[in-house]
């Protein structure tokens, strides 16, 4: 596929780069392999979407003309020497426990497809997961592609507090709330692994281009 | 020696933000820190501390504290109007000097009509682990500070209590007043062009008005007339979200991105408040009315380091120059404050 590219000042410390404006695996792996790349240059921070970064810089270090030179280059050299990686792909399980108290929408889910709830979670626990991207809140993976046949659309209306380690549904996507907040997925599960502990000295234990697998233990 | 600081009245929103949380927006952890990261400095300068040591953002008032040990504090920003009880006696605290504090007093912030929020130093600092790098608090995923939250009636911190202040003092520079409109100034955000001509030519027509449920996620706006047509956003596939974004939600509503956002989101963003307006937006009060002006991303920068110098000259020393300076200063910048400064004055030179 083609690869489109974008490059834009976004303010006077951030740089947008977008490649593309899709929910896709090669778009992703790409975005994925510019962003380690780009940690070569002298930057603040890069934040990681579906399909496209932004690197914060101070922009009292680099002219603007050099700067996106400098990030071009390394662009070029990522784009022209990208192949899928997938020697070191890293899989986390996560032990889930579907419906009931802990997945108050998978009878919804399951209505909505006209299939059982049992249907559901087999279709949802046949397949890994690669984490798109972390955020919204620290630690929240937004995890795909789930296949048409479980997809479901969000909540009309968001809940107020959704369960910490409750596993949800939004459109294509599967994500995992690190922390008790306010929710519009649709809940089918919950898991009890730490998604976010900040004081352990790897914080994260799901990170941009690893990959989930769900298993199902008994509510 | 040893101080701690109880908290008697918490007040509207107390909390603890030192230096920025970089590094761990892939992680979808945002930077944090103090609404006006060049203000909130002041304070900790004023007492030789590091730019970004632990201090309080203060948000409308109402906080009280007791000091239990000597220790020293600053306050910088918005004047809240803060109060020093030593037993019976009352004195106004100045912001921009260095004030001691003593085993038994207590400091009231009455707040006031005039600002928003100010930030109150403490003598080396207060001292909180750093995690993730650092001591900011996110409530939002009770991160930082202490107990990862806004300060409550009966938390007790400590202060490093380390440094002895010299006599410095704070010359108003960075203008904090917000007149009855404030523009904003803005570069392009991240889905400028996805927007009609017509929606962008409303969108920096219209004059907004601050919404009471602004936090340190985001100001909210609303039109300020309800004849004027709101732009409608749309959902787009979540992307990130830079420090000022100002991204329009489906129903119309702009939200400017703040420090403890949501690092991406599915919202078009407009525009992104330039770095030096943030000072500007620290101080915006609900119901207040603002409205956008688009700069380019050159001018953007210039002003940046315009903020950078000025901050730069911000603190002066009393010594055999000072008058001079204090002096000269004032006539260059054109010193709105200078009443507020000759109090200053007096007050350190009885002191």
């Amino acid at each position: 596929m083609g690869i489109s590219s974008r490059f834009s000042f976004v303010s006077e410390g951030s740089l947008l780069i977008e490649i593309g404006n899709i929910l896709d695996y090669e778009v992703s792996d790409r975005v994925q392999s510019l962003s380690l790349a780009l940690k070569k240059l002298d930057i603040l921070d890069i934040t990681v979407s579906y399909g496209s970064l932004l690197i914060d810089f101070d922009p009292l270090k680099y002219n603007l003309d050099e700067f996106l030179l400098d990030v071009k280059n390394i662009f070029d050299v990522v784009m022209s020497t990208f192949s899928k990686r997938e020697e070191d792909t890293i899989i986390r399980d996560v032990f889930v426990k579907f419906g009931g108290q802990y997945g108050p929408d998978l009878k919804y889910v399951a209505g909505f497809h006209n299939i059982s709830e049992e249907e559901v979670i087999r279709e949802f626990t046949s397949k890994i997961y690669k984490v798109f991207m972390l955020g919204f809140t620290p630690g929240f993976a937004y995890m795909g592609i789930l296949s048409d046949r479980i997809a479901t659309p969000r909540l009309s209306t968001p809940r107020l507090s959704v369960e910490a380690g409750s596993v949800g549904i939004a459109g294509n996507q599967t994500g995992i709330y690190p922390t008790r907040s306010p929710g519009g997925w649709q809940i089918i599960g919950r898991t009890e692994q730490a998604m976010f502990s900040p004081e352990n000295e790897d914080p994260f234990f799901l990170k941009p281009s690893d990959y989930a697998r769900f298993i199902r233990v008994d509510s | 020696m040893t101080a701690n600081i109880e908290v008697l009245n918490a007040g509207f929103h107390s909390i603890i933000q030192g230096n920025q949380r970089i590094g761990f927006k892939s992680f979808g952890v945002p930077e944090s820190g103090p609404v006006d990261p060049f203000t909130s400095t002041l304070a900790n300068l004023l007492l030789e501390n590091k730019p970004f040591d632990p201090l309080l953002e203060i948000t409308q008032g109402s906080l009280e504290f007791m000091s239990h040990g000597d220790t020293y504090i600053a306050i910088s920003g918005a004047d809240l109007n803060a109060v020093l009880c030593r037993g019976e006696d009352f004195k106004k605290i100045s912001v921009g000097t260095s004030i001691e504090l003593r085993d038994g007093d207590r400091v009231k912030f009455n707040g006031s009509n005039n600002g928003f929020r100010c930030w109150c130093a403490f003598s080396g600092g207060i001292k909180v682990p750093s995690v993730l790098s650092s001591t900011s608090t996110l409530e939002t995923s009770n991160l930082g500070g202490i107990f990862g939250r806004r300060l409550l009636k009966g938390d007790v911190f400590e202060i490093i209590n380390n440094t002895q202040p010299g006599n410095k003092i704070l010359l108003p520079l960075l203008n904090l007043d917000n007149d009855r409109a404030v523009c904003l100034r803005v570069t392009r955000g991240s889905q400028y062009d996805e927007f009609s001509k017509d929606d962008i030519e409303v969108f920096f027509q219209n004059s907004y008005r601050v919404l009471s449920n602004s936090n340190r996620i985001g100001i909210r706006l609303s039109c300020s007339e309800k004849e004027t047509r709101p732009i409608k956003g749309f959902n787009i596939l979540s992307d990130p979200s830079p420090l000022g974004a100002v991204q329009i939600t489906t129903d119309g509503s702009p939200i400017i991105l703040l420090q403890d956002r949501g690092t991406v989101g599915g919202y078009p963003k407009i525009a992104t408040v330039i770095k030096a307006d943030l000072i500007k937006v620290a101080q915006l009060k609900p119901n207040q009315l603002i409205t956008f002006k688009l700069i380019s991303v050159e001018d953007a920068i210039k002003e940046y380091y315009n903020i950078l110098s000025l901050l730069a000259k911000s603190i002066i020393e009393i010594n055999t120059g000072f008058i001079k300076d204090y002096i000269e200063l004032s006539k260059k910048y054109n010193l709105a404050h200078f009443s507020l400064c000759t109090e200053n004055f007096n007050f350190l030179i009885k002191r």
